[in-house]
């Protein structure tokens, strides 16, 4: 596979070219976020599936007809502020898919009964969530770490339905110019004639555009020891999102030692100290593991524990997840254990050349963020080459575990108490 | 209607065996099998040459369909504990597993599943790994060192798995919805199994589950990804030729549930907002044709937003989401359609219906569709086919079904399919002497 990446005025396009793959996959991306409310967050979400239900002379059915003839899918989503487009099909349907993509971003209808019915949906979309304990605790964590204008922040229930109530075609028409007044940032998969088609097709969406930066807001708030909990009296499990927001970019000299960090913590499966330990050892767990979160080129992000324990077994996780990260904290990791997650990580690289889609993820990810191959070469060489001072001055400064949110959902009820006296017990 | 079992006989033609004590069995696509004449351990080869990584998986012939009463879940409390030390690591001083070393040193992937007919333990590494993956394999097939000691722990993690599915309401209808469809087949009782009967294995017991069904001649090994045949096969013969299957037959049961009459209806009460309507009907194993042709008819039914029930039910806002689902399973099984429904809307309400649309679902409706769907499954199969991980994991279905070769026949046949089929295959969800249907209800406490 041949990888290219080339930047113009109005787009960045990163390739990945078979000669003769078959299949075909193209993310394009803008970061949109600036003001955060909830007006705004719900006419993102019923943009996205406005965008899918007419465009040009195609009404609803007509444009699912054209789409689905192809077997192709186009998927929209808007996610932490940034807009992505997810096209995929087999090769030979790329002209007729990448015309009806091109239609759909210059001319789409936003019907007034269209967006009365998508609204329905997405309210009783948004009610299902209830029951859903591992996002409650993840969206209860995040808004104690971010305040309401950040990308973060994660609008209530009833906040939300009201809002999504209240959006108008006028809306959707505001964002969908501010998206096409965005930088895009496109990755594609293909053979070359197909590829040769998506440059074309991306100067056709974006040739009249002015491109306008856009700056957002970011509210990250202090580290804080506390507890939150929500009450999902239907799970068995209580499902825990454990943090706490961290103060650097993913440009940050820090970011690598400490993304390393927390791989050996929990981000690399079996070989990760929380899952050999509270999993493999204790038993008090099925899942565990600990990433760094929505870190950008120019932004921060944070830190997660995310697991579930039984409700009379949840107390007893917690206490060996923080011994973990206590452990962590005072003794940082071994020499030995660094090599081990060095080879670890080359091995993921390695098995990146498996399979198109997941090269193709990978290269996105890291072109979202501005880099160029370089860039994501050195970025990679980097993650093998750091020291082992560099990743316990990172674990240091980032991971207090006095200092960590603990989010609960689930049935919690009867062990409120003991939970709540759980987190004084941590120094 | 298309011919009950299509497929293709190959011209047989005489094929050069690189290794000597394999011989070949046959080959379809681009897949060839050999069988290990030594004890009858079969292997998969499929060659993807440029991408420097392979993919193993080897599957055994057991699942949840082997399980006796107040064993429920055995298969997979096993496929947990392949994971612990064998008699090798043990002497070697090791108290971590070498497949859970492999995992910890290399980074590859690594991981286990467990269905109806089969458990699968797959690896994915950087070709030059081949040999010890394959090693791992051949000791954990009989080497494992089973103890109460071991146990405890794992357990833990599988009651916690449990009760991850289990808290689901989706996943609770689904199991209850199995236990009221099949009384006396294995079917009917869940993969993780029941809660109480995981609290109760045994070392030995799980040593006997592991001594009957843990042997080559039970047993199918993938190798698919960029090795070559003679080095896979020679590699295989080393570490897997010593392994002798033991002399008593591979225990199996021919069950037979017995005739349903009438509707059996479930419910499942539980304090939650949600409300969920499924429909369950018995359907004929899989790969046959018809298991084939109700996967096609499921996919207009409930795939995307053009299928017949999203448009019924939600575009008019009486559910938040229809699903179909039709497990992989080589006998009779239940083929579900699970409505998810909106705030205040009844489930008789959605019940009637859903029957009202399948009752009229006429030809003219079907043949837009099928032309759509068959256009989307053929975009699926491309992808599925983009990864060494991926074509493993689809083969797997074929194979612990009894006849890997539809694998490379799918697309023939799903060409094959027409309206005027899926529509003699519609009676069959209407059929009351086939049905299961579950309610959950949600409550306020």
């Amino acid at each position: 596979m041949k990888t290219q990446l080339s930047p113009t005025e109005h787009y960045s396009l990163a390739t990945l070219t078979g000669s003769k793959l078959p299949i075909f996959v193209c993310y394009l991306s803008t970061d949109i976020h600036h003001e955060r409310s909830a007006k705004r967050r719900a006419a993102e979400l019923v943009y996205t599936e406005a965008l899918l239900a007419g465009a040009g002379t195609y009404d609803r059915a007509a444009f699912l007809d054209a789409l689905n003839s192809l077997g192709a899918s186009i998927t929209a989503a808007i996610s932490d502020g940034i807009f992505t487009l997810q096209l995929r099909g087999r090769a030979v349907v790329v002209p007729k898919l990448l015309s009806l993509t091109e239609l759909m971003m210059r001319d789409p209808l936003f019907s007034i009964k269209e967006i009365a019915r998508i609204k329905q949906n997405l309210i009783n979309v948004i009610k299902e969530q209830k029951e859903n304990s591992a996002a409650i605790a993840h969206e209860h964590l995040r808004n104690s770490l971010y305040g309401e204008e950040d990308r973060r922040y994660v609008y209530p229930e009833d906040v939300l339905i009201a809002a999504v109530t209240a959006v108008t075609a006028k809306d959707l028409r505001a964002l969908h110019s501010t998206i096409q007044k965005s930088y895009m940032t496109v990755s594609a998969a293909g053979n070359s004639s197909t590829l040769n088609l998506v440059e074309k097709t991306i100067n056709t969406i974006t040739k009249n555009a002015k491109i306008t930066e856009i700056s957002g807001y970011h509210q990250q708030k202090p580290p804080r020891q506390h507890l939150t909990l929500a009450s999902v009296p239907s799970r068995q499990n209580i499902d825990f999102s454990i943090g706490l927001p961290v103060p650097i970019t993913l440009l940050h000299p820090d970011y690598i030692p400490l993304s390393f960090a927390v791989r050996v913590l929990g981000g690399a499966g079996f070989a990760s100290r929380l899952m050999n330990t509270v999993r493999e050892q204790h038993g008090l767990t099925y899942d565990i593991s600990s990433r760094l979160e929505t870190f950008q080129n120019d932004e921060q992000g944070y830190f997660r524990i995310g697991t579930y324990f039984a409700p009379d077994k949840a107390v007893e996780g917690l206490t060996a997840t923080f011994a973990e990260l206590e452990r962590l904290y005072k003794e940082g990791i071994e020499a030995a254990e660094m090599q081990r997650h060095k080879i670890i990580y080359q091995t993921k690289l390695a098995l990146l050349s498996d399979g198109t889609a997941r090269q193709l993820n990978d290269l996105h990810m890291f072109h979202l963020q501005k880099f160029n191959l370089r860039d994501i070469a050195e970025f990679k060489k980097r993650a093998t080459a750091i020291s082992l001072t560099e990743v316990t001055d990172a674990i240091v400064r980032y991971l207090n575990p006095s200092l960590l949110t603990v989010s609960g959902a689930g049935p919690v009820a009867g062990v409120k108490k003991s939970l709540e006296g759980f987190l004084p017990t941590v120094s | 209607m298309p011919t009950p079992t299509p497929h293709k006989k190959a011209p047989k033609k005489s094929v050069t065996v690189p290794v000597p004590g394999f011989s070949h069995v046959r080959s379809a696509g681009s897949i060839h099998e050999y069988l290990l004449k030594a004890n009858g351990l079969r292997v998969l080869y499929h060659h993807r040459p440029g991408t420097n990584v392979v993919t193993t998986n080897l599957t055994y012939f057991v699942g949840s369909r082997d399980e006796a009463r107040a064993e429920t879940g055995m298969a997979h409390m096993l496929e947990h504990m392949l994971f612990k030390p064998t008699d090798a690591d043990l002497k070697a001083k090791a108290t971590v597993s070498s497949a859970m070393r492999f995992d910890q040193e290399t980074g590859c992937i690594l991981n286990a599943n467990t269905w109806k007919d089969r458990t699968t333990y797959y690896f994915s590494y950087p070709s030059n790994l081949f040999e010890r993956a394959i090693k791992i394999e051949a000791e954990r097939m009989n080497g494992v060192v089973l103890t109460q000691a071991s146990l405890a722990p794992e357990r833990n993690s599988v009651l916690s798995e449990h009760d991850m599915y289990q808290g689901d309401p989706h996943y609770a209808l689904y199991a209850t919805m199995l236990g009221a469809a099949f009384y006396a087949h294995p079917y009917g009782h869940p993969t993780i199994g029941h809660r109480g009967d995981i609290e109760r294995y045994t070392a030995t017991g799980l040593e006997r589950f592991y001594r009957l069904y843990y042997r080559p001649d039970n047993a199918v090994l993938m190798v698919i990804g960029d090795i070559d045949l003679k080095t896979a096969l020679t590699v295989i013969k080393k570490h897997c030729a010593v392994l002798k299957p033991p002399p008593a037959a591979i225990p199996r049961f021919a069950i037979t549930e017995p005739k349903q009459e009438g509707v059996r209806r479930v419910s499942v009460v539980r304090p939650s907002s949600l409300n969920i309507l499924s429909l369950g009907s018995k359907q004929p194993g899989f790969p046959s044709e018809q298991a084939l042709v109700l996967n096609v008819l499921f996919d207009v039914l409930t795939d995307g937003h053009e299928s017949v029930l999203y448009r019924a039910l939600v575009d008019s806002g009486l559910a938040t989401s229809v699903e179909g689902s039709i497990e992989p399973a080589s006998e009779e099984n239940l083929a579900i359609l699970t409505i998810t429904l909106a705030e205040g809307v009844s489930h008789q309400t959605v019940e009637e219906k859903v029957f009202d649309v399948l009752r009229t679902l006429d030809q003219k409706t079907i043949t837009p569709l099928l032309k759509k769907v068959k256009a989307k499954i053929l975009t699926d199969e491309q992808f599925l086919r983009d990864s060494s991980l991926s074509i493993a994991a689809e083969l797997t279905e074929y194979a612990a079904a009894g006849d890997w070769t539809i694998y490379t026949q799918t697309l023939d046949i799903l060409e094959r399919i027409t309206a005027k089929r899926l529509l003699q295959a519609l009676p069959t969800l209407l059929n009351s002497n086939t049905q299961t249907i579950g309610y959950f209800i949600g409550t306020a406490s």
